[in-house]
């Protein structure tokens, strides 16, 4: 799979990094069993260090997304089905959201209580 | 080194073929037992001899042949014929491979007064063996390849659009059971021979290890080029500079059509091949190509081209 980052970027590296495989997940071109990318060869590819791939793996692992294992390397969740690709997907408009939120300096609590106003 | 000084250079590896041999054979030939033993058996006993006479001449013919077809090759090189340096090659280690075997036999046989006394040791079989594929190597790396470097290449359209800085990497794999399984049941078959014959149950022991070795390929995609690797630790590994890339394209992969499994070489180029399917298919700027099985190859060749793009843009 095609992974790319801007060292300029606000976002950190392992951030931009995870933050693809989680694109690729949402739109189907990665499915559940698939393997991502040996992490030695991310990091060799894209002259970052190894342990920062491993870290975006880590994230992805934290929210459900892969699974890694030892020796085997790391793996789409075969498990996942499509509500969880979707959930997936909602989770990351809301982190858009609570950025733009923040950007005009609403915290998480009063973003909340929009969202309570707007469903009322 | 331009062509000319390449040429002279492999001529002269070639020459040395014929020169030893007849050399050897001027100096030993009052020294060796008539006729030479030309055949040990397993034992190292001598099973097979001739006269003298006959093996020079035998030997001579087809080492001043081979050299004959090496030299007009070595000629035709560089005049955009592809098989010429492959050929030169060829008929090199053909000239080189007779003739070491026959300085090593009179080496061994010098002092010996019957052909029965001779023993070949195992430091010059080594020799006779390694010598004519170094020989070979070294006349196909002195000649050129099809065009000659440095040739205009128009640079190859792409899909991808790639910033100047940014970093960017394609990583796939291409993975193949059947050659796991054909590794697996190679290693089994040779668990009765470690009680017969153990070197040759060593020697299949490690080709079924390499034959599932190789059942995985993975292939990286970045700012220095292709590099392709074997095996579940990514080891051994080639490289294909990105300046040597001309262009991509993915490509079905037929592994009879690129000499098999495994990694090969074949007249159009290399080739790692882990199963029949889609892959990777690079045009080198030499003429040759470069082939890698990997799954969903197209965005590999898309981003292959868009560095080459990326690689003229920024050198110019």
């Amino acid at each position: 799979m095609l992974i790319r980052v801007d060292p300029a970027s606000p976002l950190g590296l392992a951030e931009q990094i995870a933050a693809q495989v989680r694109a690729a997940v949402i739109d189907g071109s990665l499915r559940g069993g698939d393997k991502l990318p040996p992490a030695r060869e991310l990091a060799a590819g894209l002259d970052v260090n190894m342990h920062t791939v491993l870290r975006a793996y880590g994230v992805l692992r934290d929210e459900g997304i892969v699974e890694l294992r030892r020796g085997r390397g790391a793996h789409v969740r075969s498990d996942l089905a499509e509500p969880d690709r979707e959930r997936i997907a909602l989770r990351r408009e809301l982190r858009a959201l609570l950025d733009r939120a923040a950007r005009i300096g609403l915290t998480p609590d009063q973003l909340a209580d929009e969202l309570r106003k707007a469903s009322s | 080194m331009n062509l000319r000084l390449r040429q002279l250079l492999a001529a002269v590896a070639v020459l040395q073929a014929p020169l030893w041999a007849a050399g050897v054979a001027l100096c030993l030939r009052g020294d060796v037992p008539d006729p030479v033993p030309t055949h040990w058996g397993i034992g190292g006993e001598v099973d097979g001899t001739l006269g003298l006479g006959a093996f020079t001449t035998a030997v001579l013919a087809v080492v001043v042949l081979a050299s004959l077809v090496a030299l007009g090759c070595i000629a035709r090189a560089g005049r955009g014929t592809a098989l010429a340096g492959l050929g030169a090659a060829g008929a090199t280690w053909f000239a080189a491979l007779p003739a070491s075997l026959y300085v090593a036999t009179l080496l061994a046989a010098e002092g010996a007064a019957r052909a029965d006394d001779v023993r070949l040791p195992v430091v010059s079989i080594v020799l006779a063996t390694v010598l004519p594929f170094v020989a070979a190597l070294v006349v196909h790396r002195l000649l050129p390849g099809t065009s000659g470097p440095g040739a205009p290449v128009p640079v190859p359209a792409s899909s991808v659009a790639l910033a100047d800085g940014e970093r960017v990497v394609w990583v796939g794999q291409a993975s193949s059971r059947r050659l796991l399984v054909a590794g697996i049941v190679l290693g089994l078959g040779t668990l009765p021979l470690w009680f017969a014959v153990w070197p040759a149950a060593l020697a299949t022991a490690l080709a079924a290890v390499a034959v599932a070795w190789v059942h995985v390929v993975t292939a990286r995609v970045d700012d220095a080029g292709v590099a392709v690797s074997w095996g579940p630790a990514q080891w051994p590994r080639v490289r294909i500079d990105l300046a040597d890339i001309a262009a991509a394209e993915a490509a079905e992969i037929e592994p009879l059509r690129w000499g098999g499994w495994g990694y090969r070489r074949a007249t159009r180029g290399r080739a790692a091949v882990a199963r029949r399917g889609p892959g990777l298919v690079l045009t080198l700027r030499d003429g040759q190509q470069f082939a890698a099985t990997v799954d969903r190859p197209e965005a590999a060749a898309e981003l292959v081209n868009a560095l080459v793009g990326r690689l003229s843009r920024t050198a110019r």
